[in-house]
């Protein structure tokens, strides 16, 4: 089993880079990064995921219920997704997936 | 130093760093709990008393410090490869050692005491001050004063600031493994900390100097 911290895989989807850290015997991180800045459509998409716990032009937290909290430095494209507990890691990984697809779109 | 750190910890203190439905926080790229200071301070202090007189009074405190290494290396470790990181301090850091800097700001946004950086040579030494040091205030508060610092896990804090930057290269984003960690905290020329002067021994506050292991 991958330790804390471990980078357990790491790929492309389109221009997003997406980076998978072992987090806990749960979870995995996903960093999402892609050219910088994030588009002004691309965050739209962000912020409507949730409820914004922070934003503001450079971070923007969205917590989105049952599902992970996205935590957004635009002016450096990186997008961060963070499970939750309850769900199971190949959630997490559609969930962090369907991210770096609408970030391939926008 | 370029760091703004009234601005840190205002930026900090306005991230909304709570509790979700299922307990967790997540910040900083961590999962974190809200901990009870108390709670560790008499588990620590327990596990110190227990063993005055028993000749392992050195091994129960060199444990505790590297409770605050392994802190130091995954917590702060963690929050300067974050977003949030990126976001709020990272625009303002000029220097290498503003990396330290802005570190000790944004652990002022924490609770822990205030602390203040009182002189960093680069690639040498970190001396910091602390005010109102949690450890120290809950052992003053519990016990008699005490004939030694008590202050473990800030002074495993100071060390690993200096060994994430400057045995390690926390700038570079490096993953933080239990190998990198190992890297930083056993090498020949790693930094360790010591507590020169504690509030829990009448001292007016907390100083920590971290240097080369010789």
């Amino acid at each position: 089993m991958a330790g804390h911290g471990q980078l357990v895989d790491e790929f492309e989807v389109g221009p997003v880079q997406v980076r998978v850290s072992h987090s806990c015997a749960r979870r995995d991180v996903y960093e999402l990064s892609t050219s910088p800045p994030l588009s002004e459509a691309a965050m739209e998409w962000l912020r409507g995921r949730g409820v914004a716990k922070v934003d503001s032009p450079a971070l923007l937290i969205v917590e989105v219920a049952g599902v992970h909290q996205l935590t957004v430095a635009p002016a450096l494209g990186r997008v961060v997704a963070m499970p939750k507990l309850a769900t199971e890691r190949p959630e997490q990984r559609e969930a962090a997936m369907a991210v770096a697809r609408a970030l391939t779109a926008s | 130093m370029a760091i703004d750190r009234d601005a840190v910890v205002s930026a900090v203190s306005g991230l909304g760093i709570a509790g979700d439905e299922e307990g967790m926080i997540s910040a900083f790229g961590l999962y974190l709990t809200r901990h009870m200071s108390d709670y560790y301070n008499r588990i620590s202090f327990a596990a110190a008393r227990r063993m005055e007189g028993s000749g392992l009074e050195d091994d129960v405190r060199a444990l505790l410090v590297e409770a605050g290494h392994v802190c130091a290396f995954n917590t702060f470790g963690g929050i300067m490869k974050s977003a949030e990181w990126d976001a709020v301090v990272r625009p303002m850091i000029e220097t290498r050692e503003d990396w330290i800097i802005g570190m000790v700001a944004v652990i002022n946004a924490f609770g822990w005491g205030r602390w203040e950086v009182q002189e960093l040579v680069a690639g040498e030494s970190l001396k910091v001050r602390v005010e109102d040091s949690y450890e120290a205030c809950g052992w003053l508060r519990d016990y008699p004063t005490s004939d030694s610092p008590r202050c473990y896990l800030a002074c495993g804090g100071v060390a690993g600031l200096m060994n994430l930057l400057y045995v390690g290269d926390i700038t570079t984003g490096p993953d933080l493994t239990e190998e990198y960690y190992l890297q930083l905290f056993r090498a020949g020329k790693r930094f360790e900390a010591e507590e020169l002067s504690c509030l829990a021994t009448g001292a007016p506050h907390c100083e920590f100097v971290a240097k080369r292991v010789e």
